[in-house]
């Protein structure tokens, strides 16, 4: 499936924007990398020291060397950092943005613990906190082509909610909620990792999103699940800030 | 050997503790009058500023010193007081959304 | 500190003053944390490469309850105390402890350091850290296992973070932050003042410049983590939760997001601490290897300090995906990859100083030569985690560690070897083995290159950081055998470094003696023998050119010019031999330094108390708590207190050494009223309730004034010895300098009083 050293599988197009940003900055880093090896061997090689060649004095500070060096600055700053922080703005626009259209779009709550992900969907009368709720462990279902809205919070330490074949992640952090918004694009069984050192079960704290058609998704709402927990226990009111 | 020839005298040390003695008593005054709040705060980082540099302008001779010697104590605070606002958009304004979500 | 008679062992190597030998000191505690910290990556790789099998070899040694191999709780011991253990314990006291306190006052043509008792108190400091550290491995518990970086709740919490080797960490990094405070006093005191006549700011050498940057970035940073660190221990033990929030604080706490910021508001300055001095040498190394002047001198020392200064701006690129404001987070990236500005300016001085040069590729040289290869890899690198749209893919992940590992465990680590190959004939009088040395740098380079360049492929794949084990997750298995790469990769790496190990060792008893001068360099150091005397130098230098006037026209049949030799008038290049003068004594400088790291050290705590207090929706005033009346008088008391320190002054300039006595003991009277009158206020709201752990504002209170408190009793013990000291006629001559300074320290604790009766008690 995943056969090579490259990125994993892209789901969404949004995360493709990642890629696109990450080549671009690949290229340019290259380009300096092999300008500044390039240069470093042939001088080596050029200058090495043998009988009859002697060094050149000079303390680089002429008028020459400054608008060089300045030149050079110049450079810098337009063709690698304005150019990046431009592409970056545009990636972060399609990627963190809250999406447009709403009126699909699947809530879910996140509350992850040492070491298991707890999930939470509101159900048919769309409300939290309430007897319809869906309580998930570590396994998640969401419906393809649809935008996901995720409010996190952890129940204990710092956890980082990780979707590697989506490129993002989200911190959830304990006593404030944080969000994530995402959209699938392609069905499939994807992992979820932590992605932030939880204690000793770190390495072990691992789901799946499952992405599906939105009537497989139905489907999988009205099976009965385990019993985890009460709804009461966990869980927030989406307050205007999280729409 | 010194090489700042004190020249803060007595009289000043005395107007200057007594000032610092004065403005206390202010402070504590305005809290326990029904000034508003804001009022309250701005006053207090007025005497706060006017007793730190009172102390450090005379007792700590400051003003004697060349002007290189005041960047010493300058730049930290300035960047104290930057570093502060820095904490503002994720500590302060942050908790104050995140609470109504609370558990 | 010359001439002695018979001094034993212990005052000569151990308690000794002199900084060269407190420099071999730091050395050696240096090489042999490199060494554990080394060690323990190895096993790492191991359990990545072969997860939960039982290590050949040593394994049942380590790990004998678990029959040879790792368990869980194992692993974030390793990387935490790895992490800890290489940054501040072998890489610190070997670049900034030992180059640092080795070369700057030779470098200057100084003859020590300018407080070398302080001196010797830093290196002790670092010693008792150390030793904290080593037994923290042996608690119950086991190790700290929070990440280098004790983010917060999972360190802060005794619940997630059971027993004593989180706070033995903690403890052991305090007193290192410590050492680093001392000597970073010393270093900026003795740059700015005990340069040698001639010896100007353009004709330093860029050693000495990097260190001095680094010195000055570890003063003004190094206190905010010391307070973030202090207020970790008060969540762990005294029930407080400055980060601890959520259900891991029942009764309401503070934020895990404060701990970060004030983390990184270190954390990134300390990696520039870290680089600067190897910026420094490079730029040195080069030109002496290359016969000419470093290049463009005046743009690299203006890079550096734009360095420093951006350093201290841009820690938000650690945290884009923390729930950190994005908009910030733009801010934070922005200024993150203008550093790239001025690293080029370091890259184009450095091959134009190889430019048309004669290059000898000595030990030294090839290890200078790799820095700057490796770090052209660890810089650019940065770029990929300083777009914040990128790191939030990349954030967490291998990419990361690649990247400083290149940065540091690569370019540091040559810098640091690149300094002992060049120094060790200096500062051992003999020659290490040029052929063992060459080795060890080709293989050194080809297996570094070998561990960390898959680190960033597996990084880009999404292998996550700090995990025990990858073979679980689907999308990884394609790179588990990167993952095995790596580990026999780093065997290798971690056992060529026995080279240099034993050539160290064997060369420090055998190696052929070392003349004063053995690379031909220019700058002072290598004008006096090998080792220098006590005192440094025979003749105290004057310096009448730069440090690297090298195949300079006219110098004659050496293609080189020291700093200190006269020279034919003819030449251009020669400049005047003023005396350095800078108007304030070696002794107020010191104070205002140590109080520049004072000011931070209480930004730190003032600062999350004010945003810790805005940002709660439960609203305590000090207004309904506190005993406003009896806090008024306490005011009144320490105010009286600065004009009877301000008086002892103006009598000890007066020569009036009676009325000096009296003043310093009422000051000292009035110091300890205030406490008393504070431990009877607390003890009074502690038994109505108001504690440490009551609430957040209850915490903060005890924590300001208490630290308040202690700083209020170390300037009472101060005074007391002043008062003391005064009794013998001998103490006169020193009397001025010491009062001032005594009463600088006291009248900035007044301050600090006066802003917290103002901010914790009225507000």
């Amino acid at each position: 499936m995943n056969g090579s050293w490259g990125f994993p599988e892209g789901a969404s197009a949004a995360g493709m924007e990642i890629d696109r940003l990450f080549y671009l900055a690949f290229w340019l880093t290259g380009v300096c990398f092999l300008v500044i090896a390039g240069v470093l061997i042939y001088f080596l090689i050029k200058y090495r020291a043998r009988k009859g060649h002697s060094a050149y004095y000079t303390h680089g500070s002429s008028k020459q060397a400054l608008l060089f060096t300045l030149a050079l600055a110049l450079a810098v700053f337009v063709l690698i950092d304005v150019n990046l922080a431009y592409h970056d703005h545009l990636a972060w626009e399609k990627i963190w943005s809250v999406p447009k259209d709403l009126s699909n779009a699947v809530r879910v709550e996140i509350g992850p613990k040492q070491f298991e992900w707890h999930f939470r969907l509101a159900g048919a009368d769309g409300k939290f906190k309430t007897e319809d709720d869906i309580l998930s462990v570590n396994e998640l279902h969401i419906p393809v082509h649809t935008p996901i809205i995720v409010a996190l919070s952890s129940r204990d330490v710092i956890h980082s909610f990780f979707l590697p074949n989506f490129r993002i992640k989200q911190d959830a952090v304990p006593g404030i909620v944080t969000n994530l918004y995402f959209k699938a694009d392609k069905p499939g069984t994807y992992d979820i990792a932590c992605a932030e050192h939880c204690g000793l079960g770190h390495y072990r704290m691992r789901g799946w999103l499952v992405v599906e058609s939105q009537d497989e998704f139905n489907q999988w709402l009205t099976e009965p699940l385990e019993e985890t927990e009460p709804t009461a226990e966990w869980g927030w009111e989406w307050g205007a800030r999280v729409v | 050997m010194h090489e700042t020839k004190s020249n803060v005298g007595l009289a000043s040390y005395i107007w200057v503790f007594a000032g610092l003695i004065f403005l206390t008593a202010l402070e504590v005054l305005a809290v326990s009058a029904d000034f508003s709040k804001t009022a309250v705060l701005l006053f207090l980082l007025g005497t706060v500023a006017a007793k730190a540099l009172l102390i450090a302008l005379f007792f700590m001779h400051l003003k004697s010193e060349k002007w290189w010697v005041w960047l010493l104590p300058a730049l930290p605070v300035l960047l104290s007081i930057l570093f502060i606002f820095a904490l503002f958009p994720d500590i302060v304004y942050h908790a104050a959304q995140t609470f109504e979500h609370r558990i | 500190m010359s001439g002695h008679g018979k001094e034993s062992f212990i005052s000569r190597f151990v308690f000794s003053t002199d900084h060269k030998v407190i420099a071999i000191q730091y050395l050696i505690t240096g090489l042999l944390f490199l060494g554990f910290g080394g060690a323990m990556a190895l096993l790492m790789r191991w359990q990545l490469a072969f997860p939960w099998q039982p290590i050949p070899f040593i394994g049942h040694l380590l790990f004998s309850s678990s029959g040879g191999f790792l368990v869980p709780e194992h692993y974030p011991m390793l990387f935490t105390m790895h992490g800890s253990i290489m940054v501040f314990f072998a890489i610190t006291p070997i670049l900034l402890g030992a180059l640092g306190n080795y070369s700057i006052p030779l470098e200057i043509g100084a003859q020590d350091m300018a407080f070398p008792r302080l001196n010797m108190m830093s290196y002790g400091s670092l010693f008792l850290g150390s030793v904290l550290i080593t037994i923290s491995f042996f608690m119950p518990g086991g190790a700290a296992g929070s990440g280098w970086t004790i983010y917060t709740p999972l360190s802060s919490s005794t619940t997630t973070s059971i027993g004593w080797g989180q706070d033995l960490l903690i403890l052991g990094l305090a007193l290192d932050g410590v050492s680093l405070l001392m000597g970073g006093i010393n270093y900026i005191t003795t740059i700015v003042k005990l340069r040698a006549r001639g010896m100007s700011l353009r004709r330093l050498p860029l050693t000495t410049w990097g260190l001095f940057f680094s010195a000055v970035l570890n003063t003004v940073w190094l206190p905010l983590v010391v307070a973030a660190l202090i207020m970790v221990l008060c969540d762990r033990r005294l029930d407080t939760a400055f980060f601890t929030a959520g259900p891991l604080a029942p009764r309401g706490g503070g934020q895990a997001l404060l701990y970060q910021h004030l983390f990184w508001g270190f954390g990134h300055p300390e990696v520039y601490i870290l680089i600067l001095p190897v910026w420094g040498l490079v730029g040195d190394l080069l030109s002496v290897f290359s016969r000419k002047p470093a290049f463009g001198y005046a743009a690299t020392v203006i890079s550096m300090s734009t360095i420093s200064v951006l350093s201290g701006v841009v820690w938000g690129h650690h945290m884009f995906t923390s729930g950190m404001n994005p908009l910030v987070g733009k801010a934070f990236m922005f200024l993150t990859i203008s550093i790239s500005i001025p690293t080029a300016v370091f890259f184009l001085n450095w091959l134009a100083t190889l430019w048309r040069g004669s290059i000898h590729f000595t030990t030294p040289m090839l290890f200078a030569l790799g820095v700057v290869f490796v770090f052209a890899i660890g810089g650019l690198t940065g770029l990929y985690n300083a777009v914040q749209t990128i790191d939030v893919y990349i954030h967490d992940t291998y990419v990361v560690v690649g990247h400083f590992h290149y940065t540091l465990a690569a370019s540091v680590l040559f810098g640091a070897f690149a300094f002992i190959y060049f120094w060790f004939p200096k500062i051992f009088g003999r020659e290490m083995n040029s052929f063992l040395g060459k080795l060890h740098f080709w293989l050194s380079l080809v297996l570094l290159n070998a561990v960390f360049f898959p680190m960033i492929l597996v990084g880009l794949r999404g292998h996550m950081r700090r995990i025990a084990d990858a073979t679980g997750y689907t999308f990884l298995q394609p790179v588990q055998n990167l993952n095995v790469w790596m580990g026999w990769a780093a065997l290798f790496l971690v056992g060529s470094q026995l080279i240099f190990f034993i050539n160290f060792i064997v060369s420090l008893f055998a190696g052929r003696k070392a003349s004063s001068n053995p690379w031909n360099a220019a700058s002072l150091a290598w004008t006096t023998s090998s080792p220098p005397p006590p005192e440094n130098f025979e003749v105290v230098p004057s310096v009448y050119r730069g440090p690297h006037e090298y195949s300079a026209p006219g110098s004659g049949d050496r293609d080189w010019m020291t700093q200190s030799e006269r020279g034919s008038s003819a030449t251009t290049f020669a400049g005047k031999e003023t005396a350095v003068s800078v108007p304030v004594t070696s002794g107020k400088l010191g104070i205002w330094v140590f109080l520049v790291s004072e000011i931070m050290l209480f930004t730190g705590f003032i600062g999350s108390y004010i945003v810790l207090r805005l940002g709660n929706p439960v609203k305590i005033s000090g207004l309904q708590v506190l005993n406003i009346p009896l806090l008024a008088i306490n005011t009144g008391v320490l105010l009286t207190s600065s004009l009877t320190m301000a008086l002892s002054l103006r009598a000890v300039q007066m020569r009036d050494y009676v009325n000096l006595r009296r003043w310093l003991l009422l000051t000292a009277g009035l110091g300890s009223l205030f406490l008393m009158i504070k431990f009877f206020d607390y003890l009074h709201m502690w038994e109505s309730g108001f504690t440490i752990s009551s609430n957040l504002f209850g915490s903060c209170y005890y924590l300001l004034t208490g630290f308040h408190a202690l700083h209020v009793l170390s300037g009472i013990v101060v005074i007391l010895c002043l008062w003391f000291a005064s009794r013998k006629p001998a103490f006169w001559t020193v009397a001025e300098g010491r009062v001032e300074g005594s009463g600088l320290y006291w009248h900035f604790i007044d301050i600090v009083w006066v802003i917290l009766f103002a901010v914790l008690c009225l507000i």
